[in-house]
């Protein structure tokens, strides 16, 4: 049972929605029919299994926990196919997924009765005893295969499995051998493996050696109905090497199994076990299962920046409105009590306004309560691995942070705890003789400085010795050995890549991760880590991160040697110009867009940055191209107040994730400056609010 | 004005010049209470000062970025410590770039950073020398109310008086 609430009903609202993704797939499975299950839906029936697991482990409840791994343990054995799914078995399911359904609320709250944890364990055991028939293995499997044994043996037991399916499905195999940048590994990791499944089954992805330190190289095992031409195409835009892994012998094999339709001795499913099992679950489980178990609804962060969105968009309309209501004021005769009333409304209309964009930006902001508590109780699990005793002191509990930022800075709060309980703390006896209590106290707490949260972790053990970190920075090489360096520049030396404090690598710190991620990712949010530390006595890591964010995805343009973000939801189109199609005097520029007469401003005019030069000659003066009719300007098509208007750039570079920082009280009030972003070399890119600016100054549209 | 007037009487320093400024300014004011500790620096050929803990250390002054539509005095933006800075420069006149490349980050949500050509140190001035500025009594504060200056009190340093400013009405620019 959970005692805090704030935990029980998180605990609920998760496990609901893992809850009704499993019973919405164990429907689709029994929907399905088919004799060979869709391995898509198995597998993200078991992950919700699985989650709930580990979040009911995490929350103490053993009973849930131990029934969930039960039913793991049979996804598992059907996504091995060593349990087939006859209509009974998927019945049996349905009715196991519910059964745990009702379950969890009752656990949670400490109301179910053992007998209720009992039954549901019976069903499960049911169903487990139908796979120990278990389907005999296609021996000439993965085997068969023209990879090296060091690959073969990196196959896990399903993926040999899929590939014992793909073969019987009578599919080809393929290896790919690529190499991505590592900088760039993640996107063109994932546009690949996007690509494969799409065109077939990607069955893994096994490293892959490379020369290039620069680069990270991995082959991909992909089994399609596809001629090698066809992957070849797939594969090069990635630079990819296709090579086909079949041998003749299992082609033979392969047509051999589905002229026999499968009928292959040993190959054959199991017959579907239809012995009568009881249904043992009484039918008020299924009505306890139709009381939802939390009153909260859970919306996607998504879903609150569309909102978050619109009603910047429509503060901006209100503004245009009020300006031209005073306008009509001016030039009307209306008495001095509606003139007072309309102001009046406009103003109350504004404040609003501010309000709801506000409050949308609560709807975002989480306590730091859960986090907290896991980590206090990570402590101690670490403490008692490593045969040390602490006690966790945790408070500012309540602090409000963006739930984004609660999640990236949650790996760095457990890393830096890690380090604590690992390094920091010493062992019993060596704290007795330093007549320090046996047991060690490790602070985790939050405050708020300003617009920014600082989340302290802080230990009351060795401390860190100046004059070691000193020599093991010049030893490392960071530091040249006559170099000065204040108190705090000697212990940020510990945040440097490749620096490590301690002698012996442990099992729970020694990850090959250092605190120089920790720092990198607390930076990337607009923070800093701080540290402070007296020898002998404690160690105080603070990070300062900013309570809101907004993580946008932006363009980024160039105008005047100096670079700027412009979200791409306020671009509808990405368009070059050439000098001919621009239509109208300089100052009443305009272009053709689809049929439609717009407005082209230079956004150098809008940021202020220079008068309206002939738009052509400043580019060209740029190339050094003294041909107007092969120039193109760079233009965006964006819309404000309703209309669309072109916006002309000097140069378009790309389209990115960015991290919007603020700019402080005063930088708020700058119109058409949302905030701005770190950008590599040094630079900061002002992160543009265009429709914003196009008002601001006026531009006709 | 000649340079060699500006400097403040050295006897009542606490720090002299070249303390590196990033660290310890806590330490250096604690147990000292009866003091009011101030920072002094230089810009545009004007000395200023600031209360040392209305500030958050110095730094090198990073790489500037234009700010559209930003009010006199803010001369850019300057991402320090993860922190977007909004860069004000108090000078009148203008000097050479090249001096500018101190800056005094300022305490509080403002995220507000001056720019200084030298940092002298850090001043313990007695509560009943800093003294309140009488607007308008004085070409230079008749000249500085053009854009809202900064400053309510002072202090007197030989014949010189250094502004000291006042943080709360920097955020207002």
């Amino acid at each position: 049972m959970i005692e805090d609430n704030t935990l029980l009903s998180e605990y609920l609202s998760e496990s609901e929605e893992l809850l009704d993704a499993l019973l919405a797939d164990l429907d689709s499975l029994a929907a399905g029919h088919g004799e060979t299950p869709d391995t898509n839906l198995i597998n993200r029936a078991f992950r919700s299994v699985h989650s709930l697991k580990g979040l009911s482990g995490m929350m103490g409840l053993a009973e849930v926990q131990s029934l969930a791994h039960d039913f793991e343990d049979i996804l598992d054995d059907l996504r091995l196919g060593q349990l087939s799914l006859g209509e009974h078995t998927n019945a049996l399911l349905q009715e196991a997924g519910a059964g745990l359904a009702a379950l969890v609320g009752g656990a949670a709250r400490g109301t179910a009765a053992d007998e209720d944890f009992d039954r549901l364990r019976q069903l499960l055991a049911a169903i487990a005893l139908k796979s120990r028939e278990r389907v005999k293995k296609d021996e000439s499997g993965p085997g068969s295969l023209n990879l090296s044994d060091r690959e073969r043996a990196l196959l896990t037991e399903y993926e040999e499995h899929r590939i014992n399916e793909n073969a019987r499905a009578g599919r080809s195999f393929y290896s790919i051998a690529t190499a991505f940048d590592i900088d760039k590994l993640d996107t063109g990791y994932r546009a690949l493996s996007a690509r494969l499944e799409e065109a077939g089954e990607l069955i893994t992805t096994l490293p892959d050696k490379t020369a290039d330190a620069s680069m990270a190289a991995f082959k991909f095992v992909f089994a399609a109905a596809l001629k090698e031409a066809d992957v070849k195409r797939i594969a090069q835009p990635f630079g990819g090497r296709v090579s086909k892994l079949e041998r003749s012998t299992w082609r033979k094999a392969g047509a051999a199994l589905r002229a026999a339709g499968r009928r292959v001795p040993g190959l054959a499913p199991p017959k579907a076990a239809t012995e009568d099992l009881p249904a043992v679950l009484p039918p008020s489980f299924a009505r306890e299962a139709l009381q939802p178990l939390s009153p909260s609804v859970r919306v996607e962060m998504s879903q609150i920046d569309v909102l978050s969105g619109l009603a910047h968009e429509l503060s901006i309309e209100m503004e245009q409105m009020s300006s031209l209501a005073e306008k009509f004021l001016d030039a009307s005769n209306l008495g001095a009590a509606e003139r007072s009333d309309l102001r009046f409304s406009a103003r109350r209309m504004k404040r609003e306004f501010i309000e709801l964009e506000e409050r949308l930006v609560e709807l975002r902001m989480i306590a730091l309560a859960q986090t907290f508590t896991r980590a206090a109780r990570l402590a101690g699990r670490l403490a008692r691995e490593l045969g040390k005793s602490v006690s966790v002191e945790v408070s500012g509990r309540d602090t409000q942070l963006d739930k984004m930022i609660v999640d990236r800075v949650a790996d760095s709060i457990y890393h830096i705890l890690r380090n604590a309980v690992d390094h920091g703390l010493e062992p019993a006896e060596e704290r007795k003789l330093a007549g320090k209590p046996a047991r060690g106290k490790i602070k985790i707490e939050a405050r708020l400085e300003g617009t920014r949260a600082v989340i302290a972790i802080a230990d009351d053990g060795r401390g860190l010795d100046h004059a070691e970190l000193r020599r093991q920075a010049i030893e490392a090489g960071l530091i040249a050995a006559d170099e000065t360096l204040t108190e705090e520049e000697t212990f940020r030396l510990i945040l440097r890549p490749g620096f490590s404090t301690a002698d012996q690598v442990s099992a729970v710190s020694g990850r090959g991760v250092g605190l120089d991620a920790v720092e990198r990712a607390v930076y990337e949010l607009g923070g800093e880590v701080r540290i402070s530390s007296e020898p002998g006595k404690w160690t105080r890591f603070e990070l300062a991160v900013p309570t809101t964010l907004v993580l946008i995805s932006a363009f980024i343009v160039r105008v005047s040697n100096w670079r700027y973000a412009i979200n791409v939801a306020q671009i509808i189109e990405l368009i070059f110009v050439s000098p001919a199609e621009i239509l109208g005097p300089d100052g009443r520029r305009s272009i053709e867009w689809r049929g439609n007469k717009l407005p082209l401003v230079e956004l150098k005019y809008v940021l202020g940055l220079g008068g309206a030069r002939p738009l052509h000659q400043a580019i060209a003066g740029q190339n050094g191209d003294g041909h107007p009719a092969s120039i193109k300007i760079p233009v965006l098509i964006t819309s404000a107040a309703d209309k669309h208007v072109a916006v002309a750039v000097e140069q378009f570079e790309e389209q990115r994730e960015i991290v919007v920082k603020s700019l402080g009280s005063l930088g708020r009030k700058l119109k058409g400056v949302v905030g701005a972003v770190d950008l590599e070399g040094g630079d900061v890119a002002l992160v543009l609010d265009i429709p914003s600016l196009l008002v601001l100054r006026s531009i006709r549209l | 004005m000649a340079k060699q007037d500006t400097q403040p009487n050295t006897s009542s320093r606490l720090g002299v010049s070249g303390l590196p400024m990033e660290l310890g300014m806590d330490d250096l004011i604690d147990g000292k209470s009866d003091l009011v500790s101030v920072l002094s620096f230089e810009v545009g050929g004007e000395w200023y000062s600031i209360g040392v803990e209305n500030t958050e250390g110095v730094v090198d002054c990073p790489k500037l970025t234009p700010l559209p539509g930003a009010p006199v005095g803010v001369v850019g933006l300057a991402s320090v410590r993860g922190r977007m800075t909004v860069v004000m420069d108090l000078g009148l006149s203008a000097t050479p770039e090249a001096l500018k490349q101190r800056l005094i980050l300022v305490r509080g949500d403002a995220q507000l950073g001056l720019l200084a050509d030298r940092i002298d140190g850090v001043v313990g001035l007695e509560p009943k020398k800093v003294r309140p500025v009488a607007h308008g009594k004085d070409k230079l504060t008749r000249e500085r109310a053009k854009f809202g200056w900064p400053a309510r009190s002072y202090f007197k340093s030989g014949t010189r008086r250094v502004p000291i400013i006042d943080v709360e009405r920097l955020g207002e620019a």
